[in-house]
């Protein structure tokens, strides 16, 4: 069984060096050998076949703004939990260059740290790509919960209500003037 | 709790979890124990009904209806109860000031919906507690939802709050909401941004005000689902009336630069949308259409502001709001007054009675002349005190000339409780400055041919000075210059400043006909001199205009300053304060 908080606790603790793009600090760390320190330890064979580690191409490929994201994403998968577990490997590689880079630029890079619901996130889909459950919770409750913090989701649920919203708005703002209208009708009575 | 135990049995229950609630915010916390009602009855006359408890930020008590609280079946959750309501005095709203700065800016985003703020306001700060107590100290705030939403009805924003609250606590789907009623994924979204909010401005929970109301807005906007709202949360609403009886809040006239910049939809802020449209326009009716009003431009309309300030506090007067707010906008600018180098003089010769004011010193009422005056004695109303006259001269001493403040109210002067009034201040400034420096004032209302109001004589309390400056007659069109006759008819005794504010129509009037054998000319230049101060005519009005007969005032004595903008009104200010300072002495 793995405990969330102990990974949420984890991911937060993850060093601000990761956070740090390749093009402010030239001398940061690779992300190529972050990933490839990743990929090994979880499949607890140090000599990993090169193959089975995605290459400098694939990393390059993704948008600079990602990358951060994806050394996170090592930063988790650095916890003991996910130690010796090459089976893992196709899963880490899901969440890492399809599941991130369509999310990563919905969110600042910090808050994956500091936004408990981003960190929380950020956890439970690593733990649903890697088919991972929390204690004491079912499935369905795990996918209800992840449901519940989905950025994706949002995003496209206040995109198709922004239209009534913006009448909303649009009533508001009427509202408003016409109080101000008749505010100065008052004002203006003799 | 079994259903044998009486309300006396469970207030000795809540009785013993008080000081633990206490120590659970901390062991300093200095708060009386609350008001224990054993009936609803009693709750009533204690002003609680709705809800099972409440709060009062006036008297800093809690009051608690044990019969409610059995009734809901909520009696052994004594701890999160008592531990909820002290979060209100200790937490927020904390105390009366900020009560009101958090309502002021959750009615800044509540465009046309005003009346609901306090609701708005009692909701945020539920959430805020709550979240503290059960995330930070540890209750289990969620079971007494459980326990309370049995048998409520639902509505969206009921819905909305129990899902937020859901995310806050990571409880699982309907483990509050309890049913897929009005369940959506809008809802969904909606709270999930509440839930970052109320996390991210617990601590500074005032600046997250604006946008938790841009958040509920949508879900209280119509009448009908404001008022489902209000039923199925009405046994929560238990700090809506906390700012009830407390006076009137200082401070809160000014425009608040944090409610304008914190007046932000969450929704906008996800989808990197920028509200600078709605932050232009205010975003409602905190802020006029053109802006601020007032010096600097940084005033709430007093229409406004009564209306905000009737929601803090409802027993509040609009006369004590309107009075306040010309008060507070006059602060700054009281002038220093004039002082008149006085005959020395002695008083102790009795020479006859005088009304007794409130303002007057009470061992100045003279009960013997009272008692005969009137046997039945109202302070104030006719009581009377003892003048006496001059006996010998001794030293050289400066005293503040008494003013007589005359305000046109004609229908051509606008209303000072609707819009802003530059006249309106500038008498208000004169007449507190005098007030502040000892002097006594004569306040005169008046809009003829029609009616007046005026002081009875020369006065030395505020309120009812400023109370007959902002009053409203509406009737006539120029202030009646025969209204000068009742002090200055005859030479006054002790000097008297002479201040009126009007507008161009005082020309008109000044030419106009009268009944009685003087002409309006005659009056004014007679009320002058037997004034023996000086005059000042404090017009909302162009210099350009009416100059023939401006010229003949200024050339009787009469200072003239036109007063439309805020120099202008500074200009006078300061004129009035060192010209008469330096010509008296």
């Amino acid at each position: 069984m793995v405990e969330l908080y102990t990974l949420l606790s984890h991911l937060k603790g993850c060093p601000e060096v990761f956070l740090e793009q390749p093009v402010e600090n030239p001398v940061s760390i690779n992300t190529h050998a972050l990933v490839a320190d990743c990929f090994r330890m979880v499949s607890g064979d140090f000599l990993l076949d090169n193959n089975a580690i995605p290459s400098t191409k694939e990393l390059n490929d993704l948008d600079g703004n990602i990358i951060p994201a994806i050394r996170i994403g090592c930063w988790l998968f650095s916890h003991s939990i996910f130690e010796g577990k090459p089976e893992l490997l196709p899963a880490i590689r899901l969440f890492m260059f399809q599941k991130l880079p369509v999310l990563a630029p919905l969110v600042e890079k910090m808050q994956w740290l500091e936004d408990e619901d981003r960190t929380e996130e950020f956890v439970r889909l690593a733990l649903r790509c890697c088919e991972i459950l929390t204690d004491r919770e079912t499935q369905i409750q795990a996918e209800d919960r992840l449901d519940a913090l989905d950025t994706i989701k949002r995003q496209k649920v206040l995109k198709e209500s922004s239209g009534a919203f913006e009448r909303m708005m649009e009533i508001r703002r009427k509202m408003a003037e016409q109080k101000a209208r008749e505010a100065a009708n008052v004002y203006g009575r003799e | 709790m079994n259903s044998e135990t009486t309300t006396d049995q469970l207030k000795l229950s809540w009785q013993s979890y008080w000081d633990k609630a206490r120590y659970l915010w901390s062991p300093f916390v200095k708060l009386r124990e609350p008001v224990w009602c054993l009936t609803s009855a009693e709750a009533k006359k204690e002003g609680l009904a709705g809800s099972f408890a409440m709060i009062r930020l006036t008297d800093h008590r809690i009051v608690i209806d044990l019969q409610e609280v059995m009734k809901l079946e909520v009696g052994d959750y004594a701890l999160q109860v008592l531990a909820h309501e002290i979060g209100h005095h200790i937490y927020t709203p904390a105390n009366l000031h900020d009560n009101a700065v958090l309502l002021s800016r959750i009615q800044w985003g509540l465009a046309g919906i005003e009346n609901r703020t306090a609701f708005v306001a009692n909701i945020y700060s539920d959430f805020l507690i709550n979240d503290m107590l059960q995330r930070s100290k540890g209750l289990d705030m969620a079971s007494v939802y459980i326990k309370v939403n049995r048998g409520v009805t639902f509505s969206k924003l009921w819905t909305l709050i129990m899902r937020t609250y859901e995310y806050l606590w990571r409880l699982n789907r309907r483990e509050l909401t309890m049913s897929s009623h009005f369940e959506s994924q809008e809802i969904d979204a909606d709270a999930s941004l509440l839930a970052s909010l109320i996390r991210s401005y617990s601590k500074n929970w005032l600046d997250g005000a604006g946008r938790f109301t841009a958040l509920v807005y949508p879900y209280i906007l119509e009448d009908e689902d404001y008022r489902k709202s209000r039923e199925s949360l009405i046994v929560y609403l238990d700090a809506e009336t906390a700012g009830m009886n407390g006076g009137i809040i200082a401070g809160i006239t000014e425009i608040d630069d944090e409610a304008v910049s914190g007046n932000v939809d969450p929704r906008r802020e996800a989808l990197g949308l920028k509200d600078d449209d709605t932050k232009a326009n205010g975003g409602g009716l905190g802020i006029s259409l053109r802006g601020g009003t007032g010096p600097k431009q940084r005033y709430l309309e007093p229409s406004i502001y009564i209306d905000l300030l009737s929601k803090i506090n409802p027993s509040l007067t609009e006369q004590e709001l309107l009075n306040n707010y010309y008060r507070e906008i006059a602060q700054p600018h009281l002038v220093e007054f004039p002082l008149e180098q006085s005959t020395p003089v002695s008083f102790t010769l009795p020479e006859g009675t005088d009304n007794w004011d409130l303002g007057d010193s009470i061992d100045e009422i003279d009960w013997l002349e009272s008692s005969i005056y009137s046997p039945e004695i109202i302070p104030g109303y006719n009581t009377l005190k003892r003048v006496y006259g001059p006996d010998e001269d001794k030293s050289d001493k400066e005293r503040p000339l008494n003013v007589y403040i005359g305000v046109d109210c004609s229908g051509s002067m606008g209303n000072p409780r609707f819009t802003f009034s530059w006249p309106v201040l500038a008498a208000s400034i004169i007449g507190l400055s005098a007030l502040r420096a000892g002097a006594k004032v004569m306040a005169c209302l008046s809009g003829e041919p029609g009616s007046f109001l005026e002081s009875e004589g020369y006065i030395t309390s505020e309120k009812d000075v400023l109370t007959v400056l902002t009053s409203y007659l509406g009737t006539g069109y120029a202030f009646g210059i025969a209204r000068l006759n009742t002090p200055f008819e005859f030479p006054t005794k002790e000097k008297s400043h002479i201040v009126i504010v009007t507008d161009d129509d005082i020309f008109s009037m000044l030419s106009a006909e009268t009944k009685s054998p003087e002409d309006n000319w005659t009056i004014i230049e007679k009320a002058l001199r037997n004034a023996g101060g000086h005059g000042s005519l404090v017009l909302h009005s162009n210099p350009e205009w009416h100059q023939e007969e401006a010229a003949r005032l200024v050339k009787m004595g009469w200072k003239i300053y036109y007063v439309t903008n805020e120099k202008e009104l500074l200009d006078f200010a300061r004129s009035f304060s060192v010209e008469n300072y330096r010509t008296i002495n």
